[in-house]
């Protein structure tokens, strides 16, 4: 560890790139010289090839926009009523007295094990997936919120009563910017939740999404289409990470970073 | 402006008498903070507070601030009771405060926020006090690129927006460096000196105390009392050079040797 640290920017980006070419390289040997079965491993060669062919499907496109609107509208929903409710619960101490033990309840609760009941309720399809995404993306926000409404430093509370501030004015111009560098590190949190929930929840029960195409060819044995669908679900993942990211460099750029 | 021209002469601008404090502590058992506070500041005068900690002088900041309800006694600003925060009465605390989302000019406009009033209007009078502490150039960099004395300059333009009557000022340079401090104490003396304001300073440092000050008020541990008023009774402008004169040695001698008995 001492010794990566110690390194460069340009040798460590060297590292990275070598560890990363050495893992294909192993990849590589490991099917070439037959070490690991085919379907096990598939040769990295079919993985590119399954790759290129399905995502050229009109079928996929298909799919992969019925996971981004599941992830999407569940996270808007999701992450609006969390911060709704937070703001209640900061401006009205008595109701978040009584919704803590639900909270606790549900947040303590895999919100996985509620999908074979969301599937009765909202019917195997989109809708059950938007609940769920809905239900995973909510405690990470609401609770950064509702600790980010909380840590405003009080002088700066204190200077604007001196200048004669309204409460609404403080809350506008102390309290909730404060809030927003914890409320942006929820929101990156949900979204990534939110992603994986969406897929674990068309992997288990639905006819669309990325999730359902991971489970169907997994289902069949198609072992370098399964990889490829598992890539396609990554870069999904990871574009959606890299926005959010970005966002949160531009919106709280105030945040202290090393 | 000369000096003999600016020596307090009109009325009392601030006045006190009996004004006391007292919180509830978690028992419930009564604490005075403050007791049988009386003093009169006249326009333009310069008034050093100083006291060992928890003797009640940033809760007497704080009341005169109008942050903080009286118990007792009664406290006026030109005649008028105090009991909420004023426009004429501006506030500076030791932390700079400002926030780091927006920029030394935006921080510096931001009574103007508060006010509902167009930063346009403004803008201009607070480029100019941003020059006046010397970050003319510094007006679209953010807080965290600004030194800590540099922070506490931008604190100072804010306070000067509004133009206040009355500056009131706990310990605005403590948390600075002892050449930065120096720095900022002949820059506040400047600004003061060019104006009509009158300023109320709350300071640990004797000499920093004697120095800036007409009057120092010694104050005593909890419960804050006002035990002796020392007058000052030096020439101005001051010079840093006039601390090694031996009037200015005895002054701060004087301080001590009331805190010390305390």
């Amino acid at each position: 560890m001492r010794v990566v640290r110690s390194l460069g920017r340009r040798s460590h980006l060297a590292l990275t790139a070598g560890l990363v070419v050495g893992t294909f390289l192993l990849w590589y040997y490991l099917t070439a010289s037959e070490t690991v079965h085919k379907v096990v491993l598939p040769p990295i060669g079919e993985v590119r090839t399954s790759f290129a062919e399905i995502v050229q499907r009109d079928s996929f496109m298909n799919h992969l926009r019925v996971t981004a609107t599941e992830v999407l509208a569940g996270f808007a929903l999701g992450s609006a009523s969390a911060i709704l409710v937070a703001l209640i619960c900061v401006r009205y101490p008595g109701v978040k007295r009584l919704m803590t033990p639900y909270m606790v309840a549900l947040q303590a609760l895999p919100k996985v094990v509620l999908l074979p009941l969301l599937y009765i309720w909202f019917g195997v399809g989109y809708r059950a997936t938007t609940v769920m995404v809905i239900l995973v993306v909510f405690f990470p926000v609401y609770l950064n919120t509702l600790t980010g409404l909380t840590i405003a430093d009080p002088d700066g509370a204190r200077l604007l009563r001196s200048l004669g501030a309204s409460s609404r004015q403080r809350f506008r111009y102390h309290q909730l910017p404060s809030a927003l560098p914890l409320i942006f590190t929820g929101l990156k949190t949900a979204v990534n939740f939110a992603v994986a929930a969406a897929l674990a929840a068309e992997l288990l029960g639905a006819r669309y999404g990325l999730g359902f195409l991971i489970g169907n060819s997994g289902n069949f044995l198609r072992i370098p289409e399964l990889y490829a669908t598992v890539v396609a679900a990554g870069l999904f993942a990871g574009i959606v990470y890299l926005v959010f990211e970005f966002l949160d460099r531009k919106l709280i750029f105030w945040r202290p970073r090393e | 402006m000369t000096a003999t021209e600016r020596a307090p002469s009109a009325g009392p601008a601030l006045l006190a008498s009996g004004l006391a404090k007292t919180y509830d502590d978690r028992s419930g058992a009564a604490l005075t903070a403050l007791t049988a506070v009386d003093f009169a500041i006249a326009t333009g005068e310069f008034v050093a507070l100083v006291g060992p900690s928890g003797c009640g002088k940033s809760t007497l900041l704080n009341m005169i601030g109008g942050l903080l309800a009286r118990t007792a006694g009664t406290l006026t600003f030109n005649g008028d009771d105090i009991c909420r925060p004023r426009p004429e009465i501006g506030m500076m605390f030791q932390a700079p405060v400002l926030f780091p989302w927006r920029t030394a000019l935006q921080n510096t406009l931001l009574p103007t926020d508060v006010r509902r009033e167009k930063r346009s209007l403004h803008r201009d009078r607070a480029l100019s006090l941003l020059e006046l502490v010397g970050l003319r150039e510094f007006a679209d960099n953010y807080p965290r690129e600004l030194s800590g004395g540099m922070q506490q300059r931008v604190a100072l333009a804010r306070l000067l927006l509004e133009d206040p009557e009355l500056l009131l000022l706990d310990e605005p340079f403590g948390a600075l460096d002892e050449f930065t401090r120096e720095d900022m104490n002949l820059m506040l003396l400047d600004i003061w000196a060019g104006t009509q304001k009158t300023a109320m300073l709350v300071t640990h440092n004797i000499q920093e105390a004697v120095f800036l000050a007409d009057r120092v008020f010694v104050m005593s541990p909890r419960p804050g009392r006002l035990v002796e008023i020392i007058d000052v009774e030096m020439p101005r402008p001051r010079t840093i050079e006039m601390m090694r004169a031996p009037e200015f040695q005895d002054k701060v001698f004087a301080a001590r040797k009331v805190l010390g008995a305390l």
